[in-house]
């Protein structure tokens, strides 16, 4: 899993770096932070609890997005790379199953 | 909150470096060829998207962008991308490239080096860590 579950461990961290979350949404993060790490730091991931876990996670974007007092501008950032960690998760389960090299490419780096 | 954010980079990095795959997948020679080309291509993946993202801002989003040779669909509801996480994206482009060679020289059977390929790894995965850190919570 690597680095998509490290990927996945970020969310709690960014979305509890966005400013005017309510005291409400803070405990729901701590709550599923706790959960979500105890599943993280198992070791026996897999992909069906993985999901779970994102789930959980975009449960609590989807709130925040419904939130009608929540400047939504602080979303803008969060909800792409809640689209990438989505990605990422799907990439990854595809490479549990087999490798292909030749997808593997360098990228050109732009400073 | 940085500090956190890295440490937890690396508790996650290295724990999994001690704990590769179970099984060996197809295309690869061990468990840990298998273990650093999931890592790579989950790192490629999140680069990718990032990258995708800023080009498009760049571009003023259009409906794709073309860069290594590939073309890439642009969503215009996107924000612009935050200009505080270029450096992170370099960054993360810059040792995804060290950790992909690092990769195939040992798929290859050039090199039987283990811990290198693991310090490229762990190195890049706190690099894809920073870069999404501090691309979603800018405003």
């Amino acid at each position: 899993m690597g680095i998509a579950t490290l990927i996945l461990g970020l969310l709690p961290t960014i979305l509890k770096n966005i400013p005017g979350i309510s005291a409400k949404i803070q405990q729901i993060i701590t709550d599923i932070t706790a959960s979500t790490s105890a599943v993280l730091a198992s070791g026996v991931t897999s992909q069906p609890s993985i999901n779970t876990v994102l789930a959980a996670w975009l449960g609590v974007i989807n709130a925040l997005k419904a939130d009608p007092t929540f400047p939504q501008n602080a979303l803008g950032s969060l909800a792409q790379v809640e689209k990438i960690v989505q990605a990422t998760l799907l990439e990854d389960e595809t490479l549990a199953k087999s490798i292909d090299w030749s997808k593997l490419q360098p990228i050109t780096p732009v400073p | 909150m940085k500090l956190y954010v890295v440490m937890l980079a690396i508790l996650l990095a290295v724990g999994c470096t001690k704990n590769p795959v179970a099984a060996p997948v197809p295309g690869t020679i061990n468990t840990f060829d298998a273990f650093a080309a999931r890592s790579i291509g989950d790192a490629q993946a999140a680069i990718i998207g990032v990258k995708t993202w800023e080009i498009c801002s760049d571009k003023g989003f259009p409906p794709t962008v073309t860069f290594d040779g590939q073309t890439f669909a642009c969503d215009a509801s996107q924000t612009p991308f935050p200009a505080a996480g270029r450096k992170y994206l370099f960054l993360a482009e810059n040792l995804y490239n060290t950790a992909l060679a690092a990769a195939q020289s040992y798929h290859a059977g050039v090199t039987s080096d283990t811990t290198a390929l693991s310090q490229a790894i762990t190195q890049l995965g706190i690099a894809v860590g920073d870069m999404l850190t501090n691309t979603g919570r800018s405003k």
